[in-house]
């Protein structure tokens, strides 16, 4: 492979592993915090693409500040969904076994699907270019827009870290995924910080959408192949880990795009034959530790 | 040798007196939909062994289901074997898989095993799409024969074997065996200070679990005629513990009913509307708050009710 | 009588360090065929510790220890906990530890049908052995569990489980039984009702004990040997009331109460 078209495939590659990092994040976020395998994480991913696409194609016309308007728009209205979900829908379930609350969360994704289908109909939702223009490397272009992708992705990460060893809320959270009920006794309102827990990972996952969707396309159902990829990252990660989900993403992002080169037949199947070997070796993930039992 | 002759084998036998006479009132459409409504109810049922019975939760079953049916759509439409050689062919496919990923998976409980089969049922869907000259890729296989070729015989045929299979499940939770199962489920540490091997236990369950898919699976294809990648997918395997829960994991009968019960609402939310999947998601959401415990165990509180207890 | 005869168990100068504690200090001791030994001591001291060190959950880091086994002495130190089952050492746990989605009658069928290892048949009903089933009579009537014969393991009170943590491993036909806090968390009657049965099982099969208890009244009713230990090591290993006449020393000595 010649110099230049590793550098373009690169690219993709993180392009790739910052939209996945967006969706797992937020995926192992929630697991690790609510422990609750939120099926429905790659639904809400679907919504925030097509949020975005509504904002920009539908709306306000391709340019930066409407493609900054859509992505504050899909975090809003996937976090506000979140919430709602959160609510009515998971509180009650707290209690009960886990199979309800996965039960629950796969109705959703049906839910969400069709409510999609309803709105938007059901064809495909494409970008007519992809926004922003493009460097060339030899005869390849790069679009500088991966590289904003890649950025927002790790703006999204410091972010994260900043959050979790900074704030207050942060701490509370990670006490949380602790020991939940030292936590209770320490006086955290834990039933608040489900909420905002939630509220936060569905937020990142509608980013993840909206970055998605100019290259992607939105289509009902395009949460399916998200999110078994995401459970690849956090499961290879370590669930509950944030730096696991980014290096989880870089290793299914890196080893998709550069398997598909060399020997596509096992494009997708290397993901997972890593992550079985992880797990056989290391349950908890690359950067997972022993977590509290569940309720 | 006596079993005890208890409610649960009297609803089932019920059950499949009603199956046996039932497609003589029903359309083609109707059988073939009941046809795999036996098949799902089959697929439950070996799930159960596994998830109700031993405690695991596995989210790969579909690779047993899709293991059954790719292994004999191959033998019968691209090698061009005779059906037996094909059946074998299948069941051979079935066991490498079975105690490969039984064997590696087993080292863990609870969410990494579920993610462990997860992982390996998605490795196997890849395969599928892959590896085309043998699996047809994205498109499947098609013209896979069927005996008998009527919809109506072969209903009977996937009929004896689903009651013979599911009457076996009924049998085996209650001998030695099936006791061990649930020893295990319950408290693996105190069963294996028992003397009793988890892990080999486990491996029996998952093995056994994994036959009962791969048979329905089998059966399914002919049913078809084609087949495609979607049956390795893991929505296919969220869909096994869906039916199996919806219907009630506590006995054979709930995950039987499971099975039978989600065509019957996945068809009529098909026909009622266009967004079937809505009607389809409400109604499971609506089963985890008011039906905790599957539709059997609606019946048991109300059975429970009228003899006023 | 020959001592091969006369002791069941016997563990030699054991040890046992976690990280810096040393858990278990230089302890040994001989149990006699159908001696109940008891075994005292504040939190802490190394009790459950010992426990796990005699049923294989946990491996010494210096001593021995042995059972007798028709006449011959043999070394189980370092041995799995399913092996020194099966030579006859059963354990109940503090926590009690049973099958809750099983019945009790199953519960006890279980343990049975593990010992005699029937356990892997699928050729006949669990409950169609007709020796097992007269086995799980006759436990079930020592243990009284008559009431709870039909109820899920979930459904029990507390001593109920006490008594069925304990009925599973002397389902397996024990010389020896390790009970770590039998009578913990029972009402007055429930614990009497315990000693009763901890004497009823050594007249019935000449069981051996060793009972972790907390509970100075049992411990004068049960036992014919007692251990009084602190911080893992042993203060004093004699008859009840010699050690009774000791304790006073002890407690003047550690200056506090130790037992």
């Amino acid at each position: 492979m010649d110099i230049n078209l590793f550098i373009v495939q690169l690219f993709n590659a993180l392009f790739f592993a910052s939209i996945l990092f967006l969706i797992s994040s937020g995926l192992s976020l929630i697991y690790g915090i609510m422990k609750i395998l939120n099926l429905a994480h790659g639904a809400l991913y679907m919504v925030g693409a097509y949020i975005t696409f509504t904002v920009v194609i539908l709306w306000l016309g391709l340019s930066w500040y409407s493609m900054v308007i859509a992505y504050i728009a899909s975090i809003a209205v996937v976090a506000s969904l979140g919430i709602y979900i959160e609510r009515i829908l998971l509180k009650p379930l707290y209690n009960k076994p886990q199979d309800l609350q996965l039960l629950l969360t796969f109705a959703l994704i049906f839910i969400l699907d069709d409510i999609v289908k309803m709105i938007w109909g059901a064809q495909y939702r494409a970008f007519p270019t992809i926004p922003g223009w493009s460097l060339s490397v030899g005869e390849y272009q790069i679009p500088v827009y991966f590289i904003a992708t890649i950025l927002i992705a790790l703006g999204v990460a410091l972010l994260l870290h900043w959050f979790f060893t900074k704030t207050i809320y942060g701490k509370m959270i990670r006490a949380i995924s602790y020991s939940l009920e030292t936590s209770a006794i320490l006086g955290i309102n834990t039933d608040k910080l489900f909420a905002l827990s939630f509220a936060l990972g569905a937020g990142l996952a509608g980013l993840a959408g909206g970055v998605a969707v100019p290259l992607y396309t939105a289509s009902p159902g395009m949460g399916g192949d998200a999110i078994v990829l995401s459970f690849a990252v956090i499961v290879i990660g370590g669930m509950g880990s944030i730096l696991g989900a980014f290096v989880g993403s870089l290793i299914v992002g890196l080893s998709r795009v550069f398997m598909a080169i060399i020997y596509p037949v096992f494009e997708i199947a290397l993901i997972y034959i890593i992550m079985a070997i992880i797990l056989m070796f290391r349950p908890t993930g690359l950067f997972g530790r022993e977590m509290r039992e569940r309720r | 040798m006596m079993f005890k002759i208890d409610n649960e084998l009297y609803s089932l036998i019920t059950l499949f007196i009603f199956l046996a006479v039932i497609p003589q009132f029903l359309s083609i459409y109707n059988v073939r939909l009941l046809s795999v409504g036996l098949l799902y109810g089959l697929a439950a049922v070996g799930f159960n062994l596994l998830y109700g019975y031993t405690g695991l939760l596995s989210f790969g079953h579909a690779m047993f289901w899709s293991a059954g049916a790719y292994g004999l759509a191959i033998g019968l439409v691209k090698l061009n074997l005779d059906p037996l050689m094909s059946i074998l062919l299948a069941f051979t496919l079935t066991f490498t898989v079975a105690i490969v990923t039984g064997y590696l998976s087993l080292r863990h409980t609870e969410i990494y095993f579920a993610m462990l089969t997860l992982a390996f049922a998605q490795l196997i869907y890849a395969l599928i799409i892959k590896l085309r000259d043998i699996t047809g890729g994205d498109e499947g296989i098609y013209g896979i024969p069927r005996f008998p070729s009527d919809i109506g015989g072969y209903y009977y045929l996937i009929y004896i074997i689903v009651f013979i299979l599911v009457i076996l499940a009924w049998w085996i939770v209650r001998t030695p065996l099936g006791l061990g199962f649930q020893a295990v489920r319950d408290n693996p540490y105190r069963a294996e200070a028992l003397g009793l091997d988890v892990r080999r236990v486990r491996l029996i369950s998952f093995v056994l679990s994994g036959f009962y898919l791969s048979i329905a699976g089998m059966l399914y294809a002919p049913l078809n005629r084609a087949i495609t990648p979607d049956i390795a997918f893991w929505t296919f395997s969220a869909i096994i513990v869906i039916m199996t829960i919806i219907g009630g994991s506590k006995n054979v009968l709930g995950a039987f009913i499971g099975g039978l019960i989600f065509i019957y609402i996945n068809t009529q939310a098909m026909n009622l509307t266009e967004f079937w999947q809505l009607t389809l998601g409400i109604i499971l959401a609506l089963l985890v708050y008011l039906a905790p415990y599957g539709i059997v165990g609606i019946f048991e509180r109300v059975l429970r009710y009228v003899r006023g207890g | 009588m020959s001592e091969a005869v006369k002791y069941v168990l016997e563990a030699s100068e054991l040890h046992k360090w976690f990280g810096n504690v040393h858990a278990v200090n230089n302890v040994s001791l001989k149990l006699s065929r159908g001696e109940i030994l008891s075994i005292v001591g504040p939190n802490g001291a190394g009790k459950t510790t010992l426990l796990n060190l005699l049923s294989g959950i946990v491996k010494p880091d210096k001593g021995r220890v042995y059972v007798y086994l028709n006449g011959d002495r043999k070394d189980i130190t370092g041995r799995s906990p399913y092996y020194i089952t099966f030579l006859g050492v059963g354990r109940s746990f503090q926590i009690p530890n049973i099958f809750d989605g099983l019945t009790v009658r199953d519960n006890i069928r279980l343990s049975i049908l593990t010992y005699r290892r029937l356990i892997n048949r699928f050729n006949r009903a669990y409950s169609s052995f007709n020796d097992v089933e007269e086995e799980v009579e006759k436990i079930i009537e020592i243990f009284s569990l008559e009431d709870s014969e039909y109820r899920y393991g979930r459904e029990l009170s507390h001593g109920e489980r006490k008594k069925l943590d304990i009925a599973l491993s002397f389902a397996q036909q024990p010389n020896i039984l390790l009970l770590d806090e039998p009578t913990s968390g029972l009402t007055y009657s429930e614990k009497l009702e315990m000693v009763e049965l901890i004497r009823s099982l050594r007249r019935e099969r000449e069981v051996s004990f060793i009972v972790v208890e907390h509970d100075l009244d049992v411990v004068r009713e049960v036992s014919d040997m007692l251990m009084v230990m602190h911080e893992g090591s042993v203060l004093a290993y004699d008859e009840p009331d010699e050690v009774v006449k000791m304790s006073e020393v002890i407690s003047a000595y550690l200056g506090g109460e130790v037992i």
